[in-house]
């Protein structure tokens, strides 16, 4: 019998497709920490991102075939759908209850129209990448990528003016892209 | 065929290509704010609109997602995730509602607990976890498969009396559908000529345009043209359409007027736009004064669209725009 480790990631979502809850749970076992901890990273609360992660794996369940194999690896893929799905989560607990939310089939299909996912073993050199940068454009660029705040809502966190905010994240990404290409360089 | 139209006003176009050549400069400056996502709603809507017209602004942002991209995977890990066990559940919830036709894709009616506000409480953790960030790459754990829900012989019997009976539904329903549209369409066309007659009467009074009794949208377009390496005037247009009621598809028409000639192997095409994604609607010609129009059919509801567009194509039209939007309005 093939050990579980070893089946493709194509191979289970076609047996998704055949509606194979074994599969699932496979893919679970594989993935649902990279989903569980970007959850928990954007929302900093446990209960909620248990929900979104049980929500990005019923998504994956209902609707496999939104994965586009091309357009980057399911890991990656479930990890940045996790995402928007989180901020988007943030986001509607700020706004007036009747605010229509984006649903995690429109956020998946919009990231499928653009995604360009990079592999996770390119995380350690970002991480190590990102320490390389001053603390105060680290931290515009996550509170941005991470919580979804726009310059507005970083400006009143950080009680600075808004010019600011968006000068640290030009300047913060200006750099980090300048390291990333001297660290992809490197040997 | 006129190699290189030519159009009064020209120092109306110049200022025309100005602001374009302003607002990409505004996008570009926006740019690393929306690869990571810290553009208001209005900066989002403006970078979208007009990346179609900003090469460099598109190269930079490419640049950037390459690098925000990378950063999916820096979340340091916050403990074990749930077990799988609840999400099974759900599934076979899920699963019991489509066989029983009471689908339901959010089988929870517990409001969600509140997460935590934007407190320095919960935003610290993401710069101090910069220093003590976990390796987290990707394994698949050895652990034993979790017993397969097989089906019974019984549920797929179930199963084959529901398809039947879905089939039988959906059948008739098609028929209703058919016969449905065969009426409707003859009415939209009755109706489509009816507005088009109306603009193209209104096309020659421009100050009149506003006045468009039985047009359930429109949006009137004026737009400076250019052609590659040069701009060449300015196009005014109207373009309306109708919702129909109960359906996805939408009729409607465009009338413009200021568009160059083309060379005998081409001709103007409509596209809807949205995120980088295009819909054509039609080809259509225009007459010596630089006059068109189109009658169309739009098989998505139109209003999920930003933006009209017009490009230049080769005749018999194309998949996707292969030149840049001539004209461009919003929806």
């Amino acid at each position: 019998m093939t050990p579980d480790s070893a089946l493709d990631d194509l191979v289970l979502i076609e047996r998704l497709l055949d509606r194979d809850q074994q599969a699932l749970t496979i893919l679970y076992d594989r993935y649902s920490g990279a989903v569980f901890n970007m959850a928990f990273y954007v929302l900093q609360n446990r209960v909620a991102a248990e929900e979104i992660t049980q929500d990005v794996f019923f998504l994956l369940w209902r609707t496999p075939g939104k994965w586009q194999p091309d357009k980057g690896r399911l890991g990656s893929w479930l990890v940045a759908v996790t995402r928007y799905t989180a901020i988007d989560r943030l986001r509607r607990e700020k706004r007036k209850p009747d605010s229509a939310a984006i649903s995690v089939e429109t956020l998946a299909h919009k990231l499928n129209e653009r995604v360009s996912t990079t592999a996770a073993e390119d995380a350690d050199l970002m991480r190590s990448v990102l320490r390389q940068l001053p603390k105060e454009q680290a931290e515009v660029i996550l509170l941005a990528y991470y919580r979804g705040m726009s310059h507005e809502e970083i400006a009143a966190h950080l009680k600075i003016p808004p010019g600011t905010v968006k000068s640290r994240i030009r300047l913060g990404l200006a750099k980090l892209r300048e390291l990333w290409r001297e660290a992809v360089r490197e040997p | 065929m006129s190699e290189r139209p030519s159009f009064p006003n020209s120092h109306h176009h110049v200022n025309q290509a100005e602001s374009i050549k302003t607002a990409c400069e505004e996008v570009l400056a926006l740019i690393p704010s929306y690869s990571v996502g810290a553009t208001n709603a209005d900066e989002t809507r403006l970078v979208e609109s007009m990346l179609p017209f900003c090469a460099k602004a598109r190269t930079e942002l490419d640049e950037y997602r390459a690098i925000t991209d990378s950063l999916l995977h820096l979340a340091p890990a916050k403990g074990t995730p749930p077990p799988v066990q609840g999400l099974l559940e759900r599934v076979v919830a899920y699963e019991r509602s489509l066989e029983e036709g009471t689908v339901s894709t959010h089988n929870r009616d517990r409001t969600p607990p509140p997460v935590s506000r934007f407190t320095q409480e919960a935003v610290q953790p993401l710069v101090n976890d910069l220093g003590t960030m976990p390796d987290l790459r990707l394994v698949a754990r050895e652990e034993p498969p979790v017993q397969s829900d097989r089906r019974s012989d019984r549920r797929n019997d179930r199963r084959l009396w529901w398809l039947g009976a879905v089939a039988a539904a959906v059948a008739l329903v098609l028929l209703g559908v058919n016969v449905y549209w065969t009426m409707q369409f003859s009415r939209y066309q009755r109706d489509q000529q009816r507005i088009l007659e109306s603009l193209v009467t209104r096309l020659e009074q421009p100050t009149t345009v506003t006045d468009l009794s039985g047009v359930n949208y429109h949006r009137v377009l004026n737009a400076n043209v250019s052609l590659p390496g040069e701009l060449v005037g300015s196009a005014q247009g109207i373009f309306t359409w109708d919702a129909v009621p109960g359906t996805i598809g939408q009729v409607g028409a465009v009338v413009v007027n200021g568009l160059p000639a083309l060379e005998n192997e081409q001709t103007y095409q409509l596209w809807l736009v949205r995120d980088g994604h295009s819909l054509s609607l039609g080809t259509f010609e225009v007459d010596p004064n630089g006059a068109g129009t189109l009658i169309f059919r739009a098989s998505e509801r139109i209003e999920d669209f930003s933006h009209i567009g017009v490009s230049i194509e080769p005749r018999g039209g194309s998949t996707n725009p292969t030149t840049p939007h001539l004209v461009i309005g919003d929806i």
